[in-house]
């Protein structure tokens, strides 16, 4: 069973479609990044998965109880930071969170715990109105785990954070997971930071699902082509065929798709053909190049 | 819904909303009060210095004007602080209906309006008897119900109010309509069909009750609670299909 299912799910506004017929599967434990542009729909659809937002068609299910009969006992079961999170600002940090906790029924002593999580101990009886944007971050991320959910849903969790933030959020995602086994889903326009965290990936683009796999199935740290600057490009394609090697030529370089271990190979026969080799370089696969093949498909 | 409720009370506590409310409908009571102690004299002369005396001319501030606004303001900001704050999204995401959440809203801003009106009336029997008006309890009774009644009925402006707000997402449209429409009032005074324009219903609970106008009590009463009813369900209706930016 999925943690999260959609099925052709869509959603305009004024006659522009911001989902459309979107398919999405979360399996439960991962770390799921939902990848696209701005604009891509991804928020749209936190929102709907949220039931902030109504959908025009399609069916989410969460934990296979599907949200339009079961929001109540969803919501019980998910946390979320929808775009930037929202507190009243003349209270205070535990008083923002107290009132979650007793609209959920969770004892406030957890109120002191998902502080001290987020690392907000020292601030908790600050005025909301005076935190950073990072603060405000660590306090949203307290207030989506205050009833220990079983998924977390965190929209561009590092916006407005600093490298320092940014970094220990990623840590602190890692050993959500990992520790308490809770699905997080995980959307951002930024490649790298979702590539370090998540176990699945979902690239959505124009509202659409154009492609979602599995890290590890990928094979990010496997060669995907070698890099090849030599003298002499006819000597070095002729050679290349007679290897019956599959190779792309560009102006000043040759772009050769094999594995990793025909590297020596190719760079002894180009030697014992008495090519001149100025650059042989190992580029690995990277998001960034399937992002934008899906993405490039899908235009 | 008592949870709701609860923290619906937390949220508002701490701000100034309802203490600003309660110093706005305070003001015309310390203004009147004050003036009726420094002219008592000449207003025994002109026989006004009593209970209906100091009623009438409170109930110019409140069933005219004041009665509106405030209590306007009060649930236009119940909904409209969540959207200032973004913090709707926070509590539609509680597992409460949504019907659940606005209803806690409506209640706890009726609760608010009439215990300003509460106060406002209590303070002003304490200070009419202060200030050596008939202490016969039917007299003080039958003379503040005056001023109690008509301003109890401005709670049926929360559901206009939070429909407006709900609907265009703004603190403008609902404030706007509640002051254009308090001033339309004046022109409805003594209509005897003005129990049928929700501004004019207070002051027309008011005028009833002064035996000023001969309409059946049942009319106003009747009205405001379809106006309450009808505005109510549209405000849970726009609010349930309402999409959450904030």
């Amino acid at each position: 069973m999925y943690a999260i299912e959609i099925e052709n799910l869509s959603k305009s506004y004024n006659k522009v479609k911001a989902v459309d017929r979107l398919n999405m599967q979360v399996h439960e434990g991962a770390v799921y990044g939902l990848l696209g542009k701005n604009g891509a729909g991804k928020t749209t659809t936190i929102r709907m998965i949220m039931g902030l937002s109504r959908p025009d068609c399609g069916d989410i299910c969460v934990f296979g109880r599907n949200i339009k009969i079961d929001r109540l006992w969803a919501l019980a079961n998910i946390g979320a930071i929808v775009e930037t999170p929202g507190f009243y600002g003349n209270l205070t940090a535990k008083k923002n969170l107290e009132i979650t906790a007793d609209l959920r029924s969770i004892d406030f002593y957890r109120v002191d715990e998902v502080l001290d999580i987020v690392g907000l101990t020292d601030a908790a009886t600050k005025q909301v109105k005076n935190f950073s944007t990072g603060m405000k971050q660590r306090l949203g991320i307290a207030n989506a785990l205050i009833h220990s959910p079983k998924i977390l849903i965190l929209d561009e969790p590092t916006n407005g954070l600093d490298p320092e933030g940014i970094n220990q959020l990623r840590d602190f995602i890692k050993s959500l997971a990992q520790e308490l086994k809770i699905t997080v889903v995980l959307s951002s326009h930024i490649l790298s930071e979702v590539e370090q965290l998540a176990d699945y990936i979902g690239i959505i683009h124009n509202g659409t699902m154009v492609e979602q796999f599995r890290i590890s199935d990928v094979g990010f740290n496997r060669q995907n082509y070698v890099l090849l600057e030599v003298d002499n490009h006819s000597d070095a394609i002729e050679v290349l065929a007679k290897m019956q090697l599959d190779f792309l030529q560009l102006d000043d370089h040759l772009r050769i798709f094999c594995d990793r271990d025909r590297n020596g190979q190719i760079s002894r026969e180009l030697i014992n053909n008495d090519i001149t080799v100025y650059n042989m370089s190992s580029i690995k696969k990277s998001l960034e190049d399937k992002f934008l093949h899906a993405v490039g498909h899908a235009i | 819904m008592y949870k709701l409720l609860k923290n619906e009370h937390i949220k508002f506590r701490n701000s100034y909303i309802n203490y600003l409310s309660l110093l706005a409908m305070l003001l015309p009571l310390a203004l009147s009060l004050t003036v009726w102690y420094l002219r008592r004299d000449s207003f025994s002369v002109r026989g006004m210095y009593n209970w209906s005396g100091l009623i009438n001319s409170l109930q110019l501030f409140y069933s005219l004007f004041l009665g509106a606004i405030i209590p306007s303001f009060i649930a236009v900001f119940s909904v409209y602080y969540e959207m200032q704050e973004k913090t709707f999204k926070n509590l539609l995401t509680t597992p409460y209906s949504r019907s659940q959440i606005l209803i806690a809203k409506v209640i706890y801003s009726c609760t608010v309006i009439i215990s300003i009106n509460l106060v406002i009336w209590i303070l002003t029997v304490i200070f009419g008897l202060l200030l050596g008006f008939n202490s016969s309890v039917g007299v003080v009774f039958n003379e503040t119900l005056k001023l109690l009644l008509p301003n109890l009925a401005t709670v049926l402006f929360v559901p206009i109010m939070l429909f407006l707000t709900i609907r265009f997402r703004s603190f403008l449209h609902g404030m706007l309509l509640s002051t254009i429409c308090s001033i339309l009032n004046f022109a409805l005074l003594n209509n005897e069909k003005a129990f049928l324009f929700p501004w004019s219903i207070p002051s027309n609970i008011y005028l009833l009750l002064d035996t000023r106008v001969a309409t059946n009590p049942l009319f106003p009463v009747i009205s405001a609670g379809i106006v309450f009813s009808v505005f109510l369900v549209l405000s849970l209706f726009t609010f349930r299909r309402m999409d959450v930016n904030v």
